[in-house]
C-alpha cells in the first residue's frame, strides 16, 4: 500500500550532535549541563571472575569411553521392601548402570523431628551395590514433612495472592526462611555422614527440579524480610535505590529500605515498577542459589571428591525463573529435566510434530545447561506417555529410543529417567515408566529405552579418544550470548501480545543447528575469543553498559563475526533507557542509529527484502539509518531492505566490517525463522564457511568421533553424510521418528 | 432557599449526609454558584462552548485551542528544566501540566512541605511565556502515608490492600485520606492559587481506579452509610433489592456487605447496580472535596477540571458535571478497537473514538477539552504500533474540531523508567529530539495560530447542519445494569450500542449532543434513546411531550424493560412507552447464535436489500396505527415486526428492537427518520469525518483511500484540499 510518508525526523548519523529537518527548531545538545546532574548513586554487585569453561572438565567424574549410561529414577519408600531386590536385579539385568534415590522422601528419612531412619536407604544402597548399580543420592529439601510445616508453618511459601502453599505437593519451602534451610542442613548433613564415603554412590542432585513451580515466586514475610535486606546491600543507600528504580515516577520514591515490598501486581490497580521486578526476579534467583550452595557446602565437608553435586533444573519457557547462573559456583555441574511432550513448549510441525515433541527445546537444554561447566547430562528423560500435559499423546513408537539417541548426539554423560517403576498411586499416577504398572513388564517407552541404552553401548568397542570435531563444522561454531536478566526484563515488558522471549532466541537457535553448527551459550563472565567461537549471537540483548559493548567490540576487531538482533542495547542494567538516541551504547559498534521501530497486529503482515527474497514479519520491526562516517570500522552495508509499509525503502538488516571481524544487526523479529537462518548463512558466506541447510527439527550432532541423526519431521529427510560414511544404525535416509548413527 | 429538584437529585446522599453545618453553608453557597452555572448550561450548550460568564476568562475565544504538555519535573535533573521548558515553548505549546504524581516531592514525610520547586517551574515557565496547570497529586500518596497508615488504602476483590508501587491506591472512601488529601490540596491552593502562570487546576489523575473496585473496610462502612441515606429503613432496601428471592433479606443495614465476584457465587444485581452508584458518587465526592477545598484559595481565574476514562465503571463524569470543564484521555492507537475493514486503521485508530469523546463531553457543561492526547507510540497496548505518518496531527484536528477549548498531550519527554518508559513523548529519550508525534504536534500548533488570524470566526453554523442536530439520552444506569446483566454474551453493552447510532448521526454529518432526563430537549430535531433499560413513567411521558411538539424520537431494543431499581414491570412489558410507540405488546424477545450461519436476516420496507441479526431482537405486536418498517424474514416469527413508527403530535416515535449484526440496518432506519422531517442529511463515506466549528469546516480521512470532500471546487482551503488522502485534514470556511 502506498502512501505518502510526511516527513519523519531521522536522527542524524554522527553520534552526540542533533539536528532538526525542522527550521527554525534548534534545540540543544543533549549532553548539556549533565555534568553537574546527581551524585553518583551506585550499586554493589560482586562482578563473577572472567572464566574459561573447560569441555573435558567432565573427565574427572565420567569417563569418556564409557559414553552415556543409562539410569533410572527408583522409589524404595513408595514399595513394599521385598520388591526392592527384585526391582534393583532387574534394573541391572536391562542395562541400567545408576539409579536415582531420595529425593521426595524426607518423611521416610525422618518421619518425626530428630528422629533419623536411614536403614530402608542402607538396605537399598546395598542392594544396589550388590547387582552393580551405582547410586545418585538426592537431598530431599523439595518436599518439607508434614511435622516440620505443622511446627513451622512459617517455613512454607505464599504466593502473589497472599496465600500460604500446604503441605501436601512439593517445592513449597520457601528459600529465604532461615528456619527452613536449617532444617535441610540438618538433614543433608545427616546423608552427606551416612552416604558421602560410600563407593556406591557416585553422586548427588540437591533438591529437585528447583523452583517454586506454579507458585513461581516466594511472597512470604520471610521473603519481604530477605527482599529488603538484599535490595538494602545492593543499594546502600536509598536515594540509590530510588535513581536506580526510576521511582521519581508516580511517587513511588521511598525514604528508608524497611518501606521495601516485593512487587505484586496483585496487589495494584496500575502495574508494577519494571526496575523494581527486575531486582526481585534476580533476588529470588539468587536466593535458591543461596539455599543450593547451603547444601552443597554441607556435603562438600562430608563427601568424598570423587563424587559429584548437582542439580537437575527445569528451565523451561513456563518456568522462566529458573536461573543456571546463580549455581554455577558451587556445583560440579548443571544437569536437567525434559519432558517432549509435555504440549507446553514448541512441537515439530507436521501431522506427527505431537507424537515426536521438541526436539528444539530439548537441543536448547542440553546446549544450555552444559554451558556452566562445559558438561552436562539428562537427569530426567521422558519414558513414555506423562500425565500432566495439555493432554499427553503416546510418542510416536520409536521416539523414546530417538530421544535417547538424541542426547547421545548432544554430548550427554548420562541419560537417567524419571522412572523406573511406575507410579500406582499418587499426584503422577498415569506416568509412565519404564516397567508398567504389575512392576514386571517393560513399558512401551521402556523397551525403547533399554534398546537405545544397549545400542549405545554397544558403540562402546568403537570409541576412537583421538576424535577430534571436524574442521568444516569447527569453523560454524556459534556462541549464543546469554544474560538471563534479558529474558526477564523482556518478558516482564514484551510490549507487543507478539512478542516472545524464549522464540526469539529459538529462531536463531534453530538457525544454527539447521546450519550444522555446535552451539555454546557464553555468559558474560566468559571470554569471548573469537579462535574457539568465530561467530557470535546476541539475540534480544536488552540489558548492556558501556563495557560489553566494549568486549564486543574487541571481539569483533580481533577477528569474530557478531550478530546482534533486535531490541539488543535498549536499556541499562537496571532497565532504563539511555539518556540519548536508542540503543545510545550501540549505535557505533552497529554503525547505524535505530530510528524506529513497529509492531503489526497478528493478521498483518510486512515484508523485508534480504538476498533477492521477501521475508515475512509482523511480531517486532526496527528501521535503522547506517552512518556514513562511522567512528570506526566500514560503513555499514543495508543487507535487508523493507518493502512495505510507510517506511518501505528503509534498512532493516545491515552488515559491516571491523577490524579483523564483522558486525550484523537484523533488526526484524519473523514468526518462521527463514530471516534469521538467511542472515546467518549470510554471515558464513561472506567468509566461505560451508553450511548445512537442514530442514528445522531435523538434527546433526557430533559426538566423540560418532555422527547422529535423529528426525523430528514427519517426513524422510537424507542424513548426507560424508563419502565415507558407515552407517552403525540407521541409514542415510532417515524416516520420522528414527536416527542414523554413522562414523567417517 | 429552595433548591431545583434536578439539582438536589444529582447530588450524591452520602456528601449530605457527612456534612458539618459550617460545611452546609459553605455547600449552599456553592451550589448558588454552581446553580447559576447549571441553569445556564441547561439552555443547550453547542459545540463551541457554554454559557458559563466564566468561560471566556479561562478559555480565550480567540485562541480557538490551546495545546499544552506534560512535564515532570521531579524526574528529570533541575539543571535541565530550563532547557526543557525552554524547547517546549519553541515547539509551540502554550503551557505545561505538571506534579499529579509528585505528592512524594511536595511532601517527602509527613508534615514536610517542598513545594519551592513548583515556584521554580512556575516561573521558568512564565518566563517562557507558558501558562501551567498544576495538579493535586492525589494518585499516588507517598511510601510514608500508606505505609504508616494502611487503612487510606483501597482492598480488591481478592482481599488484598493494593500497595504502594502504583497509582490510585488511595481509597476514596477513607476519611484519613481525605484528610490527607485535603491537607496537601489547601497548601497547593495557599500557595499557588493566586500565581499568575497558574491556568488551571487538574484534580487528582484519570479518577477510576482503573475499573477495580474497594472492598477495604472503609469502603464497607462508606456503602452502608449511603445505603442508609438512600433507603432510610432495612425494609424499603430489601424490597428495592428483591431480596425475598435466596433469602437475600437484610434485618440491619450493617450486615450488607459490598458485592463482590470473588465472595458471591451470584450476585444481586440490584445491589450491584446501587454500589456502582455508589461508587460513582464516592468518586465524585472525592473529586467535589478537592475542586471545594481549591475553591477557598484560588483565583475565579484559575479553572478546575479532571482527566477522565468514562469507560471504566466505577465512574460517571456526569456527576461532576459543576466542575469549570470536565476533560478526557485518547489514546486512539493500542493494538486494539481497529476497523477489520481497513488495513491500516491499527495506526489510524477507530474512527468516532475522537469525535465521540468530544461530543460526550462537551455535552456535559459546554466546557471540555482532551488532556491528554496520545503523542505517538505507546507502552502498554496490546501490541503497540507506529502511528501512521500524519495521524497525531489529524487526531488533533478531530479533537479540535469537536470544539474543545484546550488539547494536552501525555507527556513532552519520553520516560527512559518507570511503568511507561516505552511511551513516546514530543521529545525521544535523550530528551532534546523531536519524535514524529513531536513535529506533529508542532505543526498543528502552528497552523492553529494562523488559523486564529482568519476572519468570520464568530460566524453562525449554516441553517443545513444545525437541521440534522441530534441529542442521544444517556444515562450510566443502563451501561451498569447491562454490565450486570449482558443478556446475552453478544450484547456489545450500552456504550458500543449507542456508539453505532452515534456513528450514523455522524456519517450524515450532524451535530450531535448527549443529554439526560432532566435536561430540556428542545433544541433538538431528533433524539436517540438507545436501549435505555431503566425508564421511568415521568421519562416516557417526556418523550411522548417532546414528540407531540414536533421532535422525532428513536427508541431502540430493551428500553424501559424496568424501573429505576432494576425490577421489571408488574405489567406489559416495557410498559412505560407502550403507548408511545404504539404497540399493544413486545410479547417476547429472542437472541440467536453468533454463527453466521444461523444468522435471522430482516428486510426494511421498501427496501430491497436484507440485513442479518443475531444479538438481540424484540419482537414488535403494533397497533393498527402504526406502521411497520422493518420485519423478521425468517424464524417461528417471519413476518412479524422488528421496527415500527407511530406518529404522535406533529412529531414521531420509531421504535428499533434489533441490534443487528452492521451499522447499515439501523443507518437505513435513521435516513427514512431524517426524511420524515425533510432533512436532507449529508451522507459522507464510513472514514470520513467533517464537523464544523467557529465558522469553519474540519474534515479528517481515517481511511486507506483517498476521497473527495463534498464542497465545490471553488471552495477556498485554509488547510488542505478537496482531494482528500489518509490522514489528511482540510479545513475550509
Amino acid at each position: 500500500m502506498a502512501f505518502i510518508s510526511p516527513p519523519i525526523l531521522r536522527h542524524l548519523q554522527s553520534c552526540g550532535t542533533f539536528l532538526s529537518l525542522m527550521a527554525g527548531l534548534v534545540l540543544t545538545s543533549p549532553n548539556e549541563g549533565l555534568a553537574q546532574s546527581t551524585p553518583k548513586l551506585g550499586i554493589n554487585e560482586v562482578k563473577p571472575a572472567t572464566t574459561v569453561i573447560n569441555p573435558n572438565g567432565g573427565d574427572k567424574f565420567f569417563d569418556r569411553k564409557e559414553l552415556m549410561p543409562i539410569g533410572a529414577y527408583y522409589y524404595p519408600e513408595a514399595w513394599p521392601a521385598r520388591r526392592w531386590e527384585r526391582d534393583i536385579k532387574r534394573m541391572a539385568e536391562l542395562g541400567f548402570t545408576f539409579t536415582h534415590l531420595g529425593e521426595f522422601a524426607w518423611a521416610a528419612m525422618e518421619p518425626t523431628e530428630g528422629n533419623y531412619r536411614f536403614g530402608w536407604l542402607d538396605t537399598t544402597v546395598a542392594l544396589c551395590a550388590k547387582y552393580g548399580v551405582k547410586v545418585i543420592m538426592c537431598t530431599p529439601s523439595p518436599c518439607p514433612p508434614a511435622w516440620l510445616s505443622a511446627k513451622h508453618p512459617e517455613i512454607q511459601i505464599m504466593n502473589a495472592d497472599g496465600r500460604t502453599m500446604r503441605h501436601g505437593g512439593r517445592l513449597q519451602g520457601s528459600w529465604s526462611s532461615p528456619i527452613y534451610r536449617e532444617y535441610v542442613k540438618k538433614i543433608v548433613t545427616e546423608l552427606g555422614k551416612r552416604y558421602g564415603n560410600n563407593p556406591n554412590v557416585i553422586g548427588w542432585q540437591l533438591d529437585n527440579e528447583p523452583s517454586h513451580g506454579g507458585a513461581h515466586y516466594d511472597y512470604a514475610p520471610a521473603a519481604q524480610t530477605a527482599f529488603r535486606a538484599w535490595v538494602k546491600q545492593k543499594y546502600g543507600v536509598i536515594d540509590s535505590l530510588n535513581k536506580h528504580w526510576g521511582a521519581a515516577f508516580w511517587s513511588n520514591t521511598y525514604t528508608s529500605f524497611d518501606q521495601i515490598r516485593i512487587p505484586n501486581d496483585k496487589e495494584s490497580t496500575a502495574g508494577t515498577n519494571p526496575h523494581q521486578v527486575l531486582d526481585f526476579q534476580r533476588f529470588q534467583s539468587q536466593e535458591m542459589g543461596n539455599y543450593m550452595r547451603d547444601q552443597t557446602m554441607v556435603l562438600r565437608k562430608l563427601i568424598n571428591p570423587k563424587q559429584w553435586v548437582t542439580s537437575n533444573f527445569a528451565f523451561y519457557k513456563f518456568l522462566p525463573e529458573v536461573n543456571l547462573y546463580d549455581n554455577k559456583d558451587h556445583l560440579d555441574f548443571s544437569a536437567f529435566t525434559f519432558y517432549w511432550l509435555s504440549t507446553y513448549l514448541d512441537n515439530a510441525p507436521g501431522k506427527l510434530g505431537y507424537r515426536l515433541g521438541s526436539g528444539l527445546g530439548t537441543a536448547f537444554a542440553s546446549d544450555f545447561a552444559r554451558a556452566t561447566h562445559g558438561y552436562t547430562g539428562i537427569m530426567e528423560l521422558q519414558p513414555g506417555q506423562i500425565n500432566w500435559g495439555a493432554f499427553n499423546p503416546q510418542p510416536l513408537p520409536g521416539a523414546v529410543r530417538m530421544w535417547v539417541w538424541h542426547h547421545f548426539g548432544l554430548g550427554s554423560k548420562f541419560a537417567c529417567t524419571y522412572r523406573f517403576d511406575r507410579p500406582t498411586y499418587g499426584g503422577e499416577l498415569y506416568h509412565y515408566g519404564i516397567m508398567d504398572p504389575d512392576g514386571v513388564t517393560p513399558s512401551l517407552g521402556g523397551k525403547e529405552y533399554i534398546q537405545a541404552g544397549k545400542e549405545i553401548a554397544s558403540l562402546k568397542k568403537l570409541f576412537n579418544p583421538k576424535a577430534n570435531l571436524p574442521a568444516d563444522v569447527a569453523a560454524r561454531k556459534v556462541a549464543i550470548l546469554w544474560n538471563q536478566d534479558n529474558l526477564w526484563d523482556l518478558q516482564n515488558y514484551p510490549h507487543t501480545n507478539q512478542w516472545d522471549t524464549w522464540e526469539h532466541v529459538y529462531r536463531y537457535f534453530s538457525a544454527a543447528k539447521r546450519s550444522g553448527a555446535p552451539i555454546d551459550f557464553v555468559s558474560e563472565d566468559i571470554v569471548l575469543d573469537p579462535t574457539k567461537y568465530p561467530t557470535a549471537i546476541a539475540p534480544a540483548y536488552q540489558l548492556v553498559d558501556a563495557k560489553l559493548v566494549a568486549r564486543w567490540r574487541t571481539y569483533v576487531e580481533q577477528g569474530g563475526h557478531l550478530i546482534l538482533s533486535c531490541r539488543s542495547g535498549q536499556k541499562d542494567r537496571s532497565g532504563q533507557l539511555w539518556e540519548g538516541p536508542y540503543i545510545d551504547p550501540l549505535r557505533n559498534l552497529i554503525g547505524a542509529n535505530l530510528d524506529y521501530y513497529d509492531q503489526l497486529p497478528n493478521n498483518a503482515t510486512s515484508t523485508l527484502a534480504f538476498a533477492g527474497k521477501d521475508f515475512n514479519w509482523n511480531n517486532w520491526g526496527e528501521i535503522l539509518s547506517p552512518h556514513t562516517k562511522p567512528t570506526y570500522g566500514s560503513p555499514a552495508q543495508v543487507w535487508g531492505q523493507h518493502t512495505s509499509q510507510f517506511y518501505a525503502g528503509k534498512a532493516g538488516v545491515i552488515h559491516r566490517k571491523v577490524g579483523k571481524g564483522s558486525v550484523t544487526y537484523n533488526g526484524t523479529d519473523s514468526d518462521d525463522g527463514e530471516l534469521e537462518l538467511a542472515v546467518l548463512q549470510k554471515v558464513y558466506a561472506e567468509r566461505n564457511i560451508k553450511a548445512e541447510n537442514l530442514k528445522p527439527y531435523f538434527f546433526k550432532e557430533w559426538r566423540d568421533g560418532f555422527w547422529v541423526a535423529v528426525n523430528y519431521t514427519s517426513e524422510d529427510q537424507d542424513a548426507n553424510p560424508g563419502p565415507n560414511a558407515k552407517f552403525h544404525f540407521g541409514s542415510r535416509t532417515v524416516a520420522p521418528g528414527q536416527v542414523a548413527v554413522w562414523t567417517e | 432557599m429552595q433548591l431545583p429538584k434536578s439539582l438536589a437529585i444529582r447530588l450524591p446522599q452520602s456528601w449530605l449526609n457527612i456534612l458539618r453545618p459550617q460545611q452546609m453553608l459553605v455547600l449552599l453557597l456553592t451550589l448558588m454558584i454552581s446553580i447559576q452555572g447549571y441553569g445556564q448550561t441547561q439552555a443547550q450548550p453547542g459545540p463551541s462552548g457554554s454559557n458559563n460568564p466564566m468561560a471566556n476568562t479561562w478559555f480565550d475565544p480567540s485562541k480557538l485551542v490551546e495545546t499544552g504538555v506534560y512535564y515532570y519535573p521531579e524526574a528529570w535533573p533541575k539543571n535541565q528544566w530550563s532547557r526543557d521548558i525552554q524547547n517546549i515553548a519553541k515547539l509551540g505549546f502554550e503551557y505545561i501540566h505538571i506534579s499529579e504524581f509528585a505528592w512524594s516531592t511536595m511532601e517527602p514525610t509527613e508534615g514536610t512541605y517542598r513545594l519551592g520547586w513548583i515556584d521554580t517551574v512556575l516561573n521558568i515557565a512564565a518566563q517562557n511565556k507558558l501558562k501551567v496547570i498544576l495538579c493535586t497529586p492525589t494518585p499516588t500518596p507517598p511510601v510514608w502515608l500508606s505505609r504508616n497508615y494502611p487503612d487510606i488504602l483501597m482492598v480488591n476483590g481478592a482481599g488484598q490492600t493494593i500497595n504502594h508501587q502504583g497509582r490510585t491506591h488511595g481509597s476514596w472512601s477513607s476519611k484519613r485520606f481525605e484528610q490527607y488529601v485535603r491537607t496537601i490540596t489547601t497548601k497547593l491552593g495557599e500557595r499557588f492559587g493566586k500565581h499568575p502562570a497558574v491556568w488551571g487546576w487538574q484534580l487528582d489523575n484519570e479518577p477510576s481506579h482503573y475499573s477495580r473496585s474497594d472492598y477495604s473496610p472503609n469502603a464497607q462502612q462508606h456503602f452502608r452509610q449511603w445505603l442508609r441515606a438512600k433507603y432510610g429503613t432495612i425494609a424499603k432496601l430489601n424490597e428495592a433489592w428483591g431480596a425475598s428471592f435466596w433469602s437475600n433479606t437484610y434485618n440491619n443495614f450493617d450486615q450488607i456487605p459490598c458485592p463482590n465476584g470473588e465472595e458471591n457465587t451470584a450476585a444481586n444485581p440490584h445491589q450491584v447496580l446501587d454500589y456502582r452508584r455508589f461508587s460513582a458518587d464516592a468518586c465524585a465526592d472525592f473529586l467535589r472535596m478537592q475542586q471545594q477545598t481549591l475553591r477557598q484559595y484560588i483565583s475565579p481565574r484559575q479553572f478546575v477540571t479532571t482527566n477522565f476514562m468514562h469507560w471504566h465503571s466505577p465512574v460517571d463524569p456526569w456527576r461532576n458535571q459543576d466542575l469549570d470543564a470536565v476533560t478526557y484521555t485518547m489514546y486512539p492507537v493500542w493494538g486494539g478497537d481497529a476497523d477489520s475493514a481497513n488495513s491500516q486503521s491499527f495506526r489510524l485508530g477507530s474512527i468516532g473514538n475522537i469525535s465521540w469523546a468530544n461530543d460526550y463531553y462537551r455535552s456535559i457543561n459546554g466546557l471540555t477539552g482532551v488532556m491528554e492526547l496520545q503523542p505517538g507510540q505507546v507502552n502498554w497496548g496490546k501490541y503497540n504500533p507506529q502511528p501512521m505518518p500524519g495521524a497525531v496531527r489529524m487526531w488533533l484536528w478531530n479533537a479540535y474540531s469537536g470544539g474543545l477549548k484546550l488539547i494536552c498531550s501525555y507527556r513532552y519527554r519520553q520516560p527512559r523508567f518507570g511503568n511507561e518508559l516505552y511511551h513516546n513523548g514530543m521529545v525521544g529519550p535523550d530528551g532534546v529530539t523531536p519524535l514524529p508525534g513531536g513535529l506533529e504536534f508542532s505543526q498543528f500548533m502552528r497552523e492553529i495560530k494562523q488559523l486564529r488570524q482568519q476572519p468570520n470566526l464568530k460566524a453562525a453554523p449554516p441553517a443545513a447542519y444545525t437541521a440534522r442536530k441530534a441529542a442521544i439520552l444517556w444515562s450510566p444506569d443502563n451501561h451498569w445494569i447491562q454490565e450486570c446483566q449482558g443478556g446475552t454474551k453478544q450484547w456489545p453493552g450500552n456504550f458500543a450500542h449507542q456508539f453505532r447510532y452515534y456513528n450514523i448521526l455522524k456519517s450524515f454529518t450532524a451535530p450531535v449532543d448527549y443529554t439526560d432526563t432532566l435536561r430540556d430537549w428542545s433544541a433538538y430535531p431528533f433524539l436517540i434513546v438507545p436501549s435505555f433499560q431503566l425508564m421511568s413513567h415521568q421519562t416516557a411521558a417526556k418523550l411522548k411531550a417532546y414528540a407531540e411538539n414536533g421532535g422525532q424520537v428513536v427508541i431502540s431494543a430493551r428500553t424501559a424493560q424496568m424501573d429505576n431499581r432494576g425490577h421489571l414491570w408488574e405489567g406489559p412489558w416495557a410498559q412505560p412507552i407502550l403507548d408511545l410507540i404504539g404497540a399493544k405488546a413486545i410479547p417476547f424477545f429472542d437472541h440467536l447464535p453468533v454463527e453466521a450461519t444461523q444468522a435471522g436476516s430482516l428486510k426494511v420496507k421498501d427496501y430491497s436489500k436484507t440485513y442479518q441479526w443475531s444479538t438481540w431482537g424484540d419482537i414488535i405486536d403494533p397497533k393498527p396505527e402504526t406502521e411497520v418498517w422493518a420485519t423478521y424474514q425468517d424464524q417461528f416469527y417471519a413476518g412479524r415486526p422488528a421496527v415500527t413508527h407511530h406518529k404522535v403530535g406533529k412529531g414521531g416515535i420509531t421504535y428499533i428492537g434489533v441490534h443487528s449484526k452492521t451499522k447499515d440496518f439501523e443507518a437505513a432506519i435513521l435516513q427514512n427518520v431524517y426524511q420524515l422531517r425533510k432533512v436532507e442529511v449529508q451522507q459522507v463515506p464510513n472514514e470520513l469525518r467533517i464537523d464544523w466549528r467557529d465558522g469553519h469546516w474540519v474534515a479528517c480521512n481515517y481511511g486507506t483511500r483517498s476521497v473527495q470532500l463534498p464542497v465545490p471546487t471553488s471552495t477556498k482551503f485554509l488547510i488542505g484540499q478537496r482531494t482528500l488522502k489518509p490522514t489528511e485534514v482540510a479545513v475550509w470556511q
